[in-house]
């Protein structure tokens, strides 16, 4: 007998061996209560993986678990509505009162601040549309200035 | 004379025949995978139930490390040397661990005065023994966490001390005597809710 079955056998104190036997009793008890579908659920769910395939756990009725995260769920989404409540009702109260309507009125300065770069581009756009059409009218002189020293020229020269 | 819990404990013994079917199972033998799975899947859920005091966790946690195991087994990333039940219930152990430490962060904490003024329910139920079952399932959950991995592995886990000393890597007379001391501790805490 080799010497781990020396340990194996030495026994249990018998001032403890009714409580082993009833924890005995319990751990079979447990095994017995497995739901009969266990080996059937173990099988598919490792048979798989076995042959290198990815396999997903059987479903698992865990409706404490399922109904645990509906109600995780619907706090959460009633959370971020509280917020949003919450958060609607503080900026109606200080667009009434207060800073914050410094704080819009700044924003509204931005935005005639904004108007106002956008019409002095289109007044660029204009002068540079004026400045155009006086290179074009320069442009008229000279040549009208040109054709009248070649007249004279001509009226010398025929003079 | 044989203890009553080395007496009911499943001889499994024939290491050959475990090693044979892990072999056949590994090379996708759909029986023998049955076969390995029909031999301790009960065990492996006894555990984990006795533990996390749920069926349906256990069940999931069961079919989690056969598939763990499998992986490896398919993967040849285990060799067996007569140690396969060591590594199964390794596996397991660590798994239900997780599945503790998951469970404790999605715990809400009680107040205890919500406690105050509950007592103990007067248990008359089965008896084993002389010991009242529905007591002795109190005092197990109020072991210490050492202890009780030991009871459990022994007892709903069916391993041989060989095995846990294997598994858990303590001398066989340490876990002799621990095995032991947690019994004792059983026992008082039985007795100590009798008299309460």
């Amino acid at each position: 007998m080799s010497m781990d079955n020396g340990f194996e056998n030495r026994g249990t104190p018998e001032d403890l061996r009714g409580v082993e036997a009833a924890v005995d009793a319990i751990a079979q008890g447990e095994r017995d209560a497995a739901p009969v579908r266990l080996e059937q659920g173990v099988f598919l769910a490792s048979y798989g993986s076995l042959r290198g395939e990815a396999t997903e756990p059987v479903v698992v009725a865990r409706i404490g678990r399922g109904m645990g995260m509906r109600v995780r769920l619907a706090a959460a989404v009633g959370l971020v509505g509280a917020a949003a409540a919450a958060w609607l009702g503080y900026s109606a109260m200080f667009n009434r009162v207060g800073a914050p309507v410094q704080v819009a009125n700044g924003l509204e300065d931005d935005v005639n601040y904004v108007l106002d770069l956008r019409s002095s581009t289109d007044d660029l756009a204009i002068l540079g549309d004026r400045i155009d059409s006086l290179l074009l009218d320069a442009g008229s002189v000279g040549d009208s200035l040109k054709s009248d020293a070649t007249t004279n020229l001509l009226g010398d020269g025929a003079l | 004379m044989v203890p009553l819990a080395e007496a009911k404990r499943p001889q499994a013994g024939n290491e050959d025949a475990v090693a044979g079917l892990l072999a056949a199972a590994a090379g996708g033998d759909e029986s023998a995978w049955r076969e390995v799975i029909a031999r301790y899947a009960r065990r492996v859920f006894a555990l984990a139930k006795s533990r996390c005091q749920r069926s349906d966790l256990a069940e999931e946690v069961t079919q989690s490390v056969f598939a763990t195991v499998a992986t490896k087994l398919g993967s040849g990333g285990y060799t067996e040397r007569g140690r396969f039940e060591s590594w199964l219930f390794r596996v397991a152990m660590n798994r239900i661990r997780d599945e503790m430490r998951r469970m404790k962060r999605q715990a809400e904490p009680a107040d205890p005065a919500t406690f105050g003024g509950v007592k103990a329910p007067e248990v008359k139920g089965e008896t084993v023994e002389g010991v009242e079952l529905d007591r002795l399932r109190v005092a197990m959950r109020q072991l210490p966490e050492v202890d009780r991995e030991i009871v459990e592995l022994r007892h709903h886990g069916q391993l041989s001390f060989k095995e846990m000393s294997e598994l858990l890597d303590e001398p066989l007379g340490t876990l002799l005597a621990r095995h032991h001391r947690a019994l004792k501790k059983l026992k008082q805490l039985i007795e100590e809710g009798a008299e309460s």
